[in-house]
């Protein structure tokens, strides 16, 4: 692995990517540890659905972390949102609108794409008789 | 020769790869005899482009640093809409990566001084790639502007008038090949250009055995130091680092030395595994590096890596992704790093450095003679002369 001048770290890596694969293969791995922590380092947006982020919405539970004035400042929101909703309950539907045209035409597309690989494949196993 | 860096941010508290790269070209090229100046604005920080210091002229480690104020003050509410269009792969349109530009600290006055500046010097350099100072101010005279990009492979280096000003300029300096690969794959046919990197001290004093006695550091350890931040894959060395310690090791779990600033924390599971050292001086930093077992680099994002330089100079190999071609082709040229595709193999090759003495030092010493021969001072003025003569001259 230490040639004359320099190591030859292609060489390494290649061995050690073999140890890898032999190691899984044979089962060598406590893969349910090995899940277990990965879920520690999940990231939550990526495992949900578009579909459960689709929906926005116009009113969100509000609260205030001040002690005493608390309440005066959770009615003081509740009365601004509540002069604002003209405004916003139609941005937030045309929002929800949108999100959900565009989803609707995401699943079209990977539906299409699932019917024409399903149906290349197919063609392939004929092919091959 | 004359010459005019343009930089959004300039400063020794300027963080960065990029910045550090301007600073360090800048006082080397005033040192070797050439007339130097910095056109800058009043920034430090990049989430706010606020200004922070004052405008006019000043001496910076005997550079003249010229700062002008931002006229275009942070459009947060811009930031925040745009944000996560880019973070969902998809584009801005052209008027929104043109607003996007704007909105990195464009500075009217440092636009002014840059056409004012072009006919009295040789060449004027610019970088980064990404910010108003540089894909604005490079289109102000494209025929004396040199951009040294710093590139990575993200959305901003597929805007529409990021493209537009690294095709009409006369030169680009890249760091890499690789980096270089990666304009041509982005822009197709590139305009005059030369690769160059960063210079580097042959031998700077590090003391690992005293940093360890220091921080009382037990057994063997990982360093990282850079961004703490999913850009930089930083989560990928926490996960590896904790189902090594956890599940996959051979011989027992390593502490990682953690350095910089950012984000992201450990997880539960990894946080007795971490050793959060925070920011740390220069020296520090390569003390660390030299107690440690490797320095991990996972980042792709990078256009020339100087961690992994200064790992080979403190006596450190180097574990970076098999995902970076820019780190990963130092590795394979110097012999002196190893690439890793997944957990398992970050731990069969951490088992193997830790039982085989020998092959991390033969792997110092081809790290080290690499940076020797080409990232040398010397040997990095050189080029950056021949490169400023031959494309801008």
């Amino acid at each position: 692995m230490v040639q004359e001048d320099r190591v030859d770290v292609a060489a390494l890596v290649a061995e050690v990517e073999a140890e890898v694969a032999r190691r899984r293969a044979a089962g060598d791995y406590p893969e349910e540890l090995l899940l277990r922590l990965r879920a520690g380092f999940a990231v939550e947006e990526e495992s949900e659905p578009p579909e459960a982020l689709a929906i926005v919405e116009s009113s969100r539970p509000l609260r205030s972390t001040r002690p005493v004035v608390g309440p005066a400042v959770v009615f003081g929101k509740r009365a601004l949102r509540r002069l604002l909703s003209w405004y916003v309950h139609p941005a937030v539907h045309d929002q929800n609108r949108f999100n959900l045209a565009l989803l609707r035409d995401l699943r079209a597309l990977e539906a299409r794409l699932e019917r024409l690989e399903r149906q290349a494949g197919r063609d392939g196993d004929e092919a091959h008789g | 020769m004359r010459l005019a860096f343009v930089t959004p941010r300039y400063g020794p508290e300027i963080l960065g790869g990029a910045e550090t790269q301007v600073r360090d070209y800048a006082e080397r090229l005033a040192a070797a005899g050439h007339e130097v100046e910095v056109l800058t604005t009043c920034v430090v920080d990049h989430h706010t482009w606020a200004d922070a210091l004052p405008a006019g002229e000043s001496s910076v480690a005997g550079v003249r640093v010229r700062r002008h104020p931002v006229t275009r003050p942070r459009d947060h509410a811009l930031a925040a809409r745009q944000q996560p269009v880019l973070d969902a792969g998809l584009r801005l349109g052209e008027g929104g990566e043109r607003a996007w530009v704007e909105n990195t600290g464009l500075s009217e006055p440092l636009l002014e001084a840059i056409g004012a500046t072009a006919p009295r010097v040789d060449a004027l350099l610019f970088a980064p790639y990404l910010f108003a100072s540089t894909v604005l101010g490079a289109a102000v005279r494209p025929d004396r502007s040199l951009v040294i990009p710093c590139l990575h492979d993200e959305a901003y280096a597929r805007f529409a008038p990021v493209q537009a000003t690294l095709r009409g300029v006369a030169g680009l300096i890249f760091n890499t090949e690789a980096e270089r690969d990666l304009a041509a794959r982005l822009l197709g046919e590139l305009p005059a250009h030369r690769v160059v990197g960063e210079g580097f001290e042959a031998c700077p004093r590090v003391d690992g055995a005293s940093f360890r006695r220091r921080h009382r550091i037990d057994g063997d350890a990982l360093a990282y130091a850079g961004r703490r931040e999913r850009g930089k894959n930083y989560h990928l060395v926490l996960e590896y680092v904790t189902l090594y310690g956890r599940a996959l090791s051979r011989r027992g779990p390593v502490t990682l030395l953690s350095m910089g600033g950012g984000p992201l924390q450990p997880p539960a599971a990894g946080r007795p595994l971490v050793r959060d050292l925070g920011f740390v001086s220069h020296a520090d930093m390569l003390d660390a590096l030299a107690a440690s077992l490797a320095s991990v680099q996972l980042s792709r994002m990078e256009s020339f890596s100087r961690v992994l330089m200064e790992g080979w100079l403190s006596g450190t190999p180097a574990i970076v992704d098999a995902g970076c071609a820019v780190t990963r082709e130092h590795c394979a040229e110097s012999g002196g790093g190893v690439w890793v595709g997944s957990a398992e193999e970050f731990a069969a090759m951490v088992d193997r450095l830790r039982g085989d003495p020998g092959l991390r030092a033969a792997m110092v010493k081809g790290g080290r003679g690499y940076v020797t021969r080409r990232y040398s001072w010397p040997a990095v003025l050189g080029r950056i002369e021949a490169a400023v003569r031959e494309m801008a001259g």
